[in-house]
């Protein structure tokens, strides 16, 4: 069968008639909406055929499908996808959008500032500050752990509770930080001077023990431990209980610890030159108790602020040394059989603090702190008079209340922070045995953080009211007659300008990270420095403030550098600084005796200028089931107007730990800690001999029951002085060897 | 970092070898004849005047000497020889003075009235710093005081107490515990007693007293019954007795009953 040629014609013609008939055809434009100007080249699917093609560079396209088109899509970068129905129309404008993200906001917990030092918790505070290279503890009993940063002390080391700064006779080396660590969420070291958020008295670097952080989900946490230490025979037990519902989360925690006396290696001391035995191995009237408490909320809402309250109680009660308050009598140090009994001499410290928090993110970040504490130490002894004089009526020797109040202001920005710190001390002294009269102190600050080109720029200028009161006692002859008035404390009220400047620069890659902070700073001169006059009991000296003592100034380099190698098996973190200070306030032997009998030497606060140098390493080796951890520290600083070393000065500390894991979650560690012999002496300091200590802990971690410790500190029993405790003074060794038994476990209820 | 640890270790080379001297050394008690850092002891009498010297030396300057004398009971000093036997003190007395010195070398001395109410020994303590803060390390010297104005007690027999050691007796519940001694004095004893105090309850356990009729030496005998429910602790064993003259005296030593 053949067709004429007409025949093919006449298909050919139906078929692209009928063909015309469904083909569809659209033309338009796609522009910006913002601008209304052309976009260019967008990339454009007709469907359902699924020709892609481009618009022109005027933005028109032209598209065509040939059967019916029902919609376009429009892409191009940075703006939002657009799909157009068709609807049978032959002409488009299409709108295009920038795209746009809308995030939750979110609560950053990981450290601020690149040189923050996260610090691993161990059983106890004491433990946890000896084993942070740069850090040392002072330790006679729960109640007198004092932190020693870079060879500062006292008031030159800032112990912030959830950013708020911590009172409470810092001053002294035996006012204790009233903290337990248990009812925290970490804590973070900063070390070195010319702190910006810490405060001016920041100089040694600052602790901060971190609040209790938001549950990341709805559920509970409790976390509950115990233990006993054998040595001092010391019991603790803690609880800590997380509840989240929504946005609303409130915690609650307890601890409470009951401590024996002190277990000594050591049969006798001195003290003003007097020799006394130590017949049972233990210092007698050294025990105690501590408890904390904690309660609070966090309302976390989805507009992105958050507020947070927390109300913190903490109590310790710890009998007192007989050397420490008064001259003892040999009788006093017998002990009465009953290591947990005290008997004046004795402390009592109590800190009260509410706190609270309200930040909210937008573009800036803003965050407001306060809180208001109180805080309250009393010394009870036996009472005695110095040199002539009536006898006391009460055994009242010492109370210092420290009403406290604190504000901060904070605005976060991409580029950097501002703000506003405010802060006021009030505190009244009373008692037979004067040593610091009521005084005060205001500051006002002003805080900025520019960062650019991985550096930060920061700074901070204070205003700082600083006085006290007058104070008088009557003199007396041999007969007790007054004779006269003897005035230990002239009226001061004075404003010391302080300031704060200071540059950071990072480098950071996969591997390693490099930090460099120079930093210029004042630091205007505490209450005790300007106006003490007094035994204090803390250090057994008399120690007299100087009211002429204007604000020291200090220039400080500080580096720190972390690597690990490719395999994750070895990291390195080393930290140095050094630092050149110019009118350092510190406590300097006088050629005069105490106006009172038995007070001995005067020490008096004295401004020289001063250099510290030192560095921290810090190295940990994995090698299958065994860790090699080793951390050392080694401090120098002098008086540049005699060379003599500053008191106080840590010798070279060294820390090493070797881990072999038995199971999955059975380790085993064997430790050892030597301390170097103390070299750099201040005037009069004597020479502490070094010292080697052996340790080992075994510890099972088991999801089900929790985790259990076992440690031994000191295994040989070793009698040693620690060239930096004030105890030194009067030849107490510290602490013998102990062993410890703990168990802790987190519950949890998601 | 190689050359931050380098520039470190440069500026504490720089700065130490810039930094400052200072006389370190401390003052010494470069003792002539007669003074008090030489002798063994010091012997004085209730109610005399009591004059010490020291000379002091020093390579730069001297500071202040600071002289102390206490009462030696209940403690010792570092180097000193222990008193044997058991010594019974009465009275108290402190003294204290701080002597500002000059020169290298000088002498220092106090002139000071003993009361006549105190007997026993006391500490003679020399503290010496130089104008630098240097302090030397104390002389301590002890010094016998001698009284002629009030009675004087004289143990022969202490149950549990070997007098010519010293120390402290340890006394049971229910023990029978014998006291024996004399009571003397030139002016004659006018009264007499004693009492076993609990040193924390100052709960009294055990008392007597009695009349001295004016003889001038009274010898006792005093036997003490330790009650079955004495609490244990520390005591005090306190001796009082008054002259004729009215000048009182009060002494004792320290019991442990267990």
């Amino acid at each position: 069968m053949t067709y004429s040629k007409s025949a093919w014609v006449l298909v050919a013609c139906f078929v692209l008639t009928v063909s015309n008939l469904f083909a569809q055809k659209v033309s338009g434009h796609v522009y910006i909406a913002e601008s209304e100007t052309p976009c260019s080249y967008a990339t454009i699917q007709a469907w359902p055929c699924g020709i892609t093609f481009s618009a022109d560079s005027h933005g028109a396209f032209h598209a065509e499908c040939e059967t019916a088109l029902d919609s376009l899509i429009v892409v191009f970068h940075g703006y939002s996808t657009v799909i157009v129905n068709v609807n049978g129309r032959s002409h488009l404008d299409v709108a295009m959008h920038p795209l746009s993200v809308t995030l939750n906001s979110i609560t950053i917990n990981a450290p601020i500032s690149n040189t923050t030092i996260i610090v691993e918790p161990k059983e106890d505070l004491i433990q946890t500050l000896n084993h942070t290279p740069g850090i040392r503890s002072l330790d006679l009993g729960a109640g007198v752990v004092q932190p020693v940063i870079r060879g500062l002390m006292g008031s030159r080391v800032v112990v912030l509770d959830g950013g708020i700064p911590q009172v409470g006779g810092r001053w002294g080396q035996d006012h204790g930080i009233l903290i337990d660590t248990e009812l925290y969420d970490g804590i973070e070291l900063e070390q070195g001077g010319g702190q910006i958020w810490l405060g001016p008295d920041a100089v040694g670097g600052g602790i901060k023990f971190l609040p209790i952080k938001l549950l990341s989900n709805e559920g509970s946490v409790t976390r509950l431990g115990a233990s006993f230490r054998g040595g001092d025979d010391k019991t603790k037990s803690y609880i800590l209980h997380k509840s989240r519902n929504q946005s609303l989360q409130w915690h609650c925690g307890f601890s409470y610890s009951k401590y024996g006396d002190r277990n000594v290696p050591q049969t006798s001391f001195e003290y003003i030159g007097r020799l006394y035995q130590i017949d049972s191995g233990r210092l007698p009237n050294t025990s105690g108790t501590s408890n904390h408490f904690v309660a609070g909320f966090i309302d976390n809402q989805e507009d992105g602020s958050q507020l947070s309250i927390d109300f913190r109680f903490s109590e310790i009660h710890q009998g007192l040394f007989p050397g420490i308050i008064g001259i003892p009598t040999q009788n006093q140090l017998q002990g009465d059989g009953d290591i947990y009994s005290t008997d004046i001499p004795n402390q009592r410290a109590r800190r009260t603090q509410l706190s609270g928090k309200w930040l909210k993110e937008k573009k800036l970040k803003r965050t407001i702190k306060f809180a208001f504490s109180n805080n309250l130490r009393i010394e009870s002894a036996p009472p005695h008079a110095h040199g002539y004089g009536p006898e006391p009526e009460n055994d009242l020797s010492l109370s210092l209340s420290e009403n406290y109040l604190f504000s901060e202001f904070k605005w976060d920005g991409y580029h950097g922070s501002y703000g506003i710190q405010y802060e006021h001390l009030q505190g009244s002294t009373d008692g037979w045995e004067f040593l610091l009269p009521n005084h005060y102190r205001t500051r006002l600050s002003t805080l900025l953080e520019y960062k650019f080109l991985k550096s930060t720029l920061s700074a901070r200028f204070d205003f700082i009211n600083i006085g006290n009161e007058a104070y008088t006692e009557n003199l007396y002859n041999s007969n007790n007659e007054i004779i006269g008035e003897d005035i230990r404390a002239y009226e001061l009220n004075t404003i010391m300008p302080s300031w704060a400047i200071r540059w950071d620069k990072s480098i950071r890659s996969d591997r390693r990270f490099f930090s460099l902070t120079t930093t210029a700073y004042t630091r205007a001169p505490s209450n005790y420095a300007l106006a003490a006059n007094g035994i204090h009991h803390g250090t057994f000296r008399f120690e007299q403030g100087n009211p002429d003592l204007k604000p020291e100034t200090a220039f400080e380099i500080r580096s720190s550098i972390k690597r690990s190698n490719f395999t994750n098996h070895l990291s390195l973190h080393v930290n140095s600084f050094a630092s050149l200070h110019k009118g350092f306030i510190h406590l300097k032997p006088t050629a005069s005796f105490a106006p009172i009998a038995h007070g001995g030497q005067i020490y008096a606060f004295q401004a020289t200028d001063a250099f510290r140098t030192g560095f921290e390493i810090d190295v940990n080796l994995q090698r299958g089931k065994c860790l090699f951890k080793t951390n050392s520290s080694i401090l120098g600083q002098w008086s540049l107007e005699t060379g003599l070393g500053l008191p106080f000065t840590p010798p070279l500390n060294l820390f090493n730990s070797y881990s072999y894991s038995i199971r999955d979650n059975l380790s085993l560690t064997f430790s050892h800690r030597a301390i170097a012999p103390s070299f750099i002496l201040a005037r009069n300091e004597d020479f502490t001999e070094g010292v080697s200590l052996l340790g080992c802990e075994l510890k099972l971690n088991s999801d089900k029951e929790g985790t259990f410790h076992f440690k031994i500190d000191n295994i040989l029993n070793r009698s040693w002085l620690d060239h930096i405790s004030a105890y030194r003074a009067l030849g107490l060794v510290t602490q013998g060897r102990w062993w410890l038994l703990s168990w802790s476990k987190d519950l949890k209820n998601n | 970092m190689k050359n931050l640890n380098l520039f470190f270790a440069l500026g504490t080379c720089i700065f130490m070898y810039s930094c400052g001297t200072t006389d370190s050394d401390a003052p010494t008690f470069c003792s002539e004849a007669g003074d008090v850092a030489i002798v063994d002891e010091v012997e004085a009498m209730a109610g005399s005047t009591l004059t010490l010297n020291q000379t002091v030396c020093d390579n730069d300057a001297l500071g202040t000497a600071n002289w102390d004398l206490h009462s030696a009971e209940g403690h010792a000093h570092e180097g000193e020889e222990e008193e044997e036997g058991l010594i019974l003190f009465s009275g108290s007395w402190d003294y204290d003075f701080s002597d500002e010195l000059s020169g290298t070398s000088t002498t220092s001395g106090i002139s000071t009235d003993i009361p006549n109410d105190v007997r026993g020994v006391w500490d003679i303590v020399i503290s010496l710093v130089d104008a630098e803060g240097n302090i030397a390390t104390d002389v301590v010297t002890p010094l016998h005081i001698e009284n002629d104005f009030i009675p004087e007690y004289q143990l022969t027999t202490v149950t549990g107490l070997d007098l010519a050691v010293g120390g402290e007796p340890v006394w049971e519940p229910g023990a029978t515990i014998t006291v024996e001694g004399t009571l003397t004095d030139s002016d004659g004893i006018e009264h007499w007693g004693y009492h076993l105090e609990n040193e924390d309850t100052e709960v009294e356990i055990a008392e007597d007293e009695g009349d001295g009729a004016g003889s001038t030496e009274v010898s006792f005998t005093w036997t003490i019954e330790i009650p079955t429910d004495a609490s244990p602790g520390e005591y005090h064993f306190h001796m009082h007795a008054d002259d004729m003259l009215e000048n009182s005296m009060e002494t004792g030593f320290h019991v442990e009953i267990e």
